[in-house]
Formats: C-alpha cells, structure tokens, sequence
C-alpha cells in the first residue's frame, strides 16, 4: 500500500486528503502542519513515506523551502505540490516537486497525480 | 485580501472535494447526485471569483502586472474549455472564427484572465441553457500604438438594469452596489487597466434590452 505524509497548515485540508485518500487505497503514515516540522518528522522517521503531498504558503517554512530540505536529504522523494499560486509551479518543480497541483482541484486529478508518482 | 481569498480558496477547496465524494458514492441517490453537481458549479464560479480578488490585491499591492504577448486564439481556445467546464449542466459556444488568426497582445496570463472572467459572466447572466457566444477582433491604431478591439457578444444574456459602460470603463468613481451580479466584468476591466487595456459595454437591442457586447481594447504584442 503506498504511504503518504501530507503538509498543510490547515487542519480541514488535511482531514480532507487522509478522506480522500484513505477511500481510495492510500495510507496516510504522517502529518505536518508547517515546513519546518515537516522536515524534523521526515528526517525523524525511519521509514520515509511514498509520497509527499505539500502546501507551499505555511508559517515558520513554507512549501518551496521544505520541499529543498527533503529533497537534499532523499533526492528520489515524489513529493506532489500543492497551491492556489500558479506562478509557485517553477519555484516547486525547481525545488524538486515531481507534480504541481493547482487549487481548486478535482479528487481524481490529486488521485492521477498520486498514480504518476507512484508508478514513477 | 490576499490572505483571505487564499484561506477561501481553502474552504472551496474543502466543499468541492467532499461534494465530489457524495456524487461518486455508489448508493447515492440520483436526484442528490443532480444537486451535488449544482453546488460544485457554484463553488467553482466562486473560486475563480476569488482567484479575481487575489490578482485584484496583488495589482493594489504593486506587483508589476505581466506584458509578455500572446496569442489571443490561442488563449480563447482555453479560456473557451475553461468556461464550459464551469458549467456542466449548460451547453456553452464560444465561436471565434471572427478573430484574426495573426492577434497578438500584451498581458500574459492576465488576458486569460480578463477573458475568462468576462466569459464567465455572460455564460452567468444568460437564461439560455445553451449560451452562444461570438469573438471578433479588428486592429486599430491608437496614438500610433496597435491596440486589438475584441468584441464579445451576446445576443441573450443580459446585464442588470441600470448598469452601463461607465462601471466597466473606470472613468467615474465605481459604483458598488451595481456590482451584484456583474462582479465578474468589473474585476476583467480592473485587470485590463492593470496592462493598459480597457473594456467598455453597451446593450446589444436597447430597445428590448436584450443582449450585450463587451468591447476588450487591449495593446498589440509589437506594441512594446
């Protein structure tokens, strides 16, 4: 079954995800409600989640600045990005983000983007 | 506003997604499934709304606003799958084969921008089920500089009494409280200033008051 660790500031958004994805086959192993503790869990955690779902616009750290500390510590990490900004798109694939979602999105784009990244 | 927009944007985000599981839930009944479908084209007509408000602020905020040039049939063509999306349960026809096929102008994304609020609108406004729209575009000379007009018309959709070129042109004062309804113009013309653009309106059939034609002036792409 493929993992997932979901970041987002907003509590509403991450029971949203783990709603979706946990009907769909997924399991949510983490959350993180900013960058900077997405960072400390995921270097904590001994076993790395599949994919990563992340917001960009959070305190402390935002999703463009977590995103490069992962990806320096696991350069194979998919981490999917998430946000409303489409002008974020370059700055997150930059970073290391396999997929860029745009906000507001369907439920089955995020479940073919979690397809792609995982079959990848 | 940029921050409440966004937080918004959020709770759309959060009301789509779930109204989405209720309508792909096997047991679920088909007139709740109807509804459900109502209630998400709604929620992504207020999301783009609040998209309007976000590059509204960003503009008060002084972010310079984009002059790359682009095609505009191009541009149509995705803004004309974008708007039909929003609305699933109207059919909706945007015929551009009056555009010239050579239209180029400033704006970058904010043309879809403009276009796509526009669009919106009148696809909101018009009690057709299947709403019919025509884009043409002539090239004029203004002060020297090319400005593409692009004319979009409707012959049945219809803007609120009362309301006519002056809240669109930005030369008087804007007037709110005719807003209701025409939100989605008004943010267009707003964008289209931003790039030294403008958008003026009249009645297509003032003696039914029926109808309406948005004129889009917008810079040339070799307009520098």
């Amino acid at each position: 079954m493929t993992t997932v660790m979901i970041v987002d500031d907003e509590l509403f958004i991450v029971e949203l995800y783990r709603d979706i994805l946990q009907l769909r086959g997924y399991k949510v192993v983490a959350t993180a409600f900013d960058g900077e503790e997405a960072v400390r869990k995921y270097a904590a955690s001994p076993e790395k989640p599949d994919v990563i779902i992340m917001d960009h616009r959070m305190p402390v750290m935002n999703g463009v600045e977590a995103t490069k500390e992962i990806i320096r510590s696991k350069p194979a990490q998919k981490i999917i990005f998430v946000s409303a900004d489409v002008l974020i798109e370059k700055d997150a694939r930059d970073a290391g983000a396999a997929e860029f979602l745009p906000k507001p999105f369907r439920m089955d784009d995020l479940i073919e983007k979690m397809r792609n990244v995982s079959a990848s | 506003m940029d921050l409440l927009s966004h937080d918004m944007l959020n709770n759309n985000q959060a009301t789509l997604s779930y109204l989405e599981l209720i309508h792909s839930s096997p047991g679920a009944d088909p007139r709740i499934k109807e509804l459900a479908e109502k209630a998400t084209s709604q929620v992504r007509t207020s999301s783009v709304l609040l998209d309007g408000i976000r590059q509204l602020s960003s503009y008060c905020e002084g972010t310079p606003a984009q002059t790359t040039p682009v095609d505009l049939r191009g541009t149509l063509a995705q803004v004309t799958r974008d708007v039909s999306g929003l609305f699933p349960h109207k059919q909706v026809t945007i015929d551009t084969t009056g555009l010239a096929p050579n239209a180029e102008v400033h704006g970058g994304q904010y043309v879809h921008d403009i276009f796509g609020h526009v669009l919106m609108n009148i696809v909101q406004l018009d009690p057709e089920d299947h709403s019919k729209i025509d884009v043409s575009s002539v090239r004029e000379k203004h002060n020297g500089s090319d400005v593409w007009k692009i004319e979009v018309v409707s012959r049945t959709a219809t803007l609120p009494q009362g309301v006519d070129d002056s809240l669109f042109s930005g030369t008087v004062p804007m007037d709110v409280s005719k807003m209701a309804r025409v939100s989605g113009a008004v943010f267009a013309s707003s964008i289209a200033r931003a790039i030294g653009g403008r958008i003026g309106y009249r009645v297509l059939d003032p003696e039914k008051n029926r109808g309406c034609v948005f004129e889009i002036s917008l810079k040339g792409g070799d307009a520098g």
